[in-house]
């Protein structure tokens, strides 16, 4: 018997012990939550109804995944962001579907963990995508500023995806009043290179 | 795929170190070079200046690329010409001060320095400063904002005589004028005989009776000797994965932004996209502030967008508002260390702390940053920080919460994670090995303080001149 070692019963609880503990809780949370769902017939989530969302094509992102980020898309740039769902002419699905697959495998896994952890992690049976607008909106501000680092990332993939998203579609350059390249190619026809204005050196610099 | 005849040299990689050791080597030894790019070979033709499909095409990980927990976006180029092909062109020589700081890692640039090579390279890249007519109005109010507070700052140097000012630096220029590695360097070293293999990740290494043997996934190839010159990430990923420890000693040039809105359109993105620098804060070049610099910064409209950390309204906002901003980036010189380790599927697992005195830099940058913008007339001042928005006056740096994941912060300038001094010998030479070097900026021991390009091309033809002398 190793007489230096703590007794079993106060064995000191190690990070090991802590993450395996909050992932199997998660596990069972998000298990009992689902059988819940099933119980009580609380739909399960589906992308919003009122955007013309694309579905189709999607590697990465399952229909959970992508009625979670649908979802998200519909705050987060909000109403120039809905109106342009709305429309059809910003379609983010594709876009985050694409960035998913710039990463590793593992990150990938982590990814989709971290989603489905999110559309998830409410009270009662209705994730986040059968919220009401506010309980979106306020769930959305929790992950941005929580104190926890899993959070936070969520929230950071999800901001950084659907932002960069819709700065690159054509409702978002009308957004920004951004004239686009300056090179021709055929299908655009660009505009010239150079300061949009000559302006005056008012005062000088160095 | 494979070649039957050894190559005298195979230099990895093609972009800051990389196609300047293949050039000077290519001058003595021919097609006995062999240069290796995972990446594609893109020509001036195949840059259409979109974001969309520019970014998958020209960085790691589609500008995706990250600390493992997020909180660094790590930005690299991928393919010929490496991050060259989408920096900003600035030039900067080496900072004196390298001399004192490298030398605790044995590190001689005293007896042993740069100049002449500086001076190569600066010829060859046409290095000229930018002319007041290019500098935009984005810059100019940086300038404007700086001369107001009587702080140091001057006009830049870049690589892009003749720019047409279209301001798609980060996105390859498609006028073939921005003199990056592919445009000088790589064309220098095929035209004295040397042979490109794009699209050609190394697997790994094997030392073979004295020689190596480079594994890839469609063949082998023999050299001689090898050149690691794969940018920090894939450099250190290499020699982990052919059983060299390495990875330690990472630095990233911490950066932060803010934003200063102003009521006429300023269109940073458009024209030379950073062209002012302010050397105030710095601690290079005998300036003796905290160490970072701040340059004046234009991007387009999803490098933008990715920056404010704000959502909803707030955010669209802030996005409606682009082209009334002008931005400011801080170039911090860190005192934090980091690693590259091998993860899952052998993938480089990128680590690098947020510690302290690097935090209170980057919140001083909030503050000094919010102080140019408003002395220079702006309205208020965009922090890219989770709790903060917009300014109207100058924020107190103590009041930020500093820990990671709550602000944007990048980096366009990773160093370290096979360095002289530790990995490699004071020129180079990787520790126990036989004939194998790393000449990019995996080796060096601390961050310059500055845009690193030149540094890097330089050191790269001082330790070609090595190789070729038999060191």
């Amino acid at each position: 018997m190793n007489e230096t070692a703590p007794p079993q019963s106060h064995r000191r609880l190690r990070r090991r012990d802590l993450v395996l503990g909050s992932g199997l809780l998660a596990a069972a949370l998000v298990a009992g939550k689902l059988v819940g769902r099933g119980v009580v017939g609380v739909p399960f989530p589906e992308a919003p109804t009122d955007s013309a969302f694309r579905l189709d094509g999607l590697r990465h992102l399952d229909a959970v995944h992508a009625a979670t980020v649908a979802h998200a898309a519909r705050h987060m740039l909000g109403t120039p962001g809905r109106a342009a769902l709305r429309d059809g002419h910003w379609q983010p699905l594709p876009d985050i579907d694409a960035l998913i697959g710039v990463l590793a495998p593992d990150q990938q896994r982590s990814l989709r963990i971290g989603l489905r952890l999110f559309e998830e992690s409410t009270w009662g049976p209705r994730g986040f995508s059968a919220l009401g607008e506010s309980g979106q909106a306020r769930q959305l501000a929790v992950w941005q500023r929580s104190r926890l680092g899993l959070r936070r990332s969520v929230w950071g993939f999800l901001y950084a995806g659907l932002a960069s998203s819709f700065a690159q579609s054509p409702a978002g350059w009308a957004h920004m009043g951004y004239e686009g390249p300056n090179r021709s190619d055929g299908n655009w026809p660009g505009r010239p290179p150079g300061q949009s204005a000559a302006f005056v050196w008012a005062e000088a610099v160095p | 795929m494979s070649r039957s005849r050894p190559l005298r040299v195979a230099v990895i990689g093609s972009g800051a170190g990389g196609a300047p050791a293949a050039a000077r080597l290519a001058r003595a030894w021919g097609e006995g070079v062999g240069i290796f790019e995972a990446g594609q070979h893109n020509r001036p033709n195949d840059f259409n200046q979109v974001e969309r499909d520019m970014l998958p095409r020209l960085y790691a990980q589609a500008g995706a690329q990250a600390t493992e927990d997020g909180s660094i976006a790590v930005l690299q180029g991928v393919g010929v010409g490496g991050s060259t092909v989408i920096n900003d062109a600035l030039c900067f020589a080496p900072p004196p001060e390298l001399a004192e700081r490298w030398r605790p890692w044995g590190v001689d640039l005293e007896t042993d320095p740069l100049d002449a090579y500086v001076a190569e390279v600066e010829a060859r890249l046409h290095v000229t400063e930018i002319p007041r007519s290019q500098i935009n109005r984005a810059n100019y109010l940086v300038g404007l904002g700086a001369s107001r507070l009587g702080w140091a700052g001057e006009r830049l140097r870049q690589n892009s005589p003749g720019c047409l000012q279209c301001g798609f630096r980060h996105l390859g220029c498609a006028y073939g004028v921005k003199q990056s590695m592919d445009q000088t360097f790589i064309p220098d070293a095929l035209e004295s005989g040397a042979q490109l293999w794009s699209k050609t990740p190394i697997e790994y290494l094997e030392s073979v009776g004295g020689s190596w043997r480079l594994h890839t996934r469609a063949g082998a190839f023999d050299a001689e000797h090898v050149v690691l010159a794969a940018g920090v990430v894939q450099t250190p990923r290499l020699l982990l994965r052919s059983g060299i420890d390495a990875g330690g000693n990472v630095q990233f040039h911490l950066q932060n932004t803010v934003w200063g809105e102003f009521d006429e359109p300023v269109d940073a993105f458009n024209g030379v996209p950073m062209s002012y620098g302010v050397l105030e804060f710095a601690d290079v070049y005998g300036h003796r502030g905290p160490g970072y610099l701040i340059e004046g910064v234009g991007v387009q409209p999803a490098a933008f967008s990715v920056q404010p950390q704000a959502e909803g309204a707030a955010l669209a906002e802030i996005l409606a508002r682009y082209r009334h901003l002008a931005g400011a980036l801080s170039l911090v010189r860190p005192v934090g260390r980091g690693r590259i380790r091998l993860g899952p599927d052998k993938r480089a697992k990128i680590e690098h702390p947020l510690v302290e005195a690097d935090a209170r830099r980057l919140a001083d940058f909030y503050a000094h940053g919010a102080e140019l913008m408003l002395a220079a007339g702006a309205r208020r001042v965009l922090l890219t920080h989770r709790d903060s928005g917009w300014v109207s006056k100058v924020p107190d740096p103590g009041g930020f919460d500093m820990r990671p994941g709550r602000f944007y912060l990048y980096t366009a300038h990773p160093f370290g994670g096979a360095v002289r001094g530790d990995v490699l010998d004071g020129v180079g030479r990787v520790r126990g090995q036989h004939k194998l070097w790393v000449l990019d900026a995996s080796g060096f021991p601390e961050a310059p303080g500055v845009n690193p390009q030149i540094t890097i091309a330089a050191l790269a033809l001082q330790g070609a001149e090595r190789i070729l002398a038999g060191g």
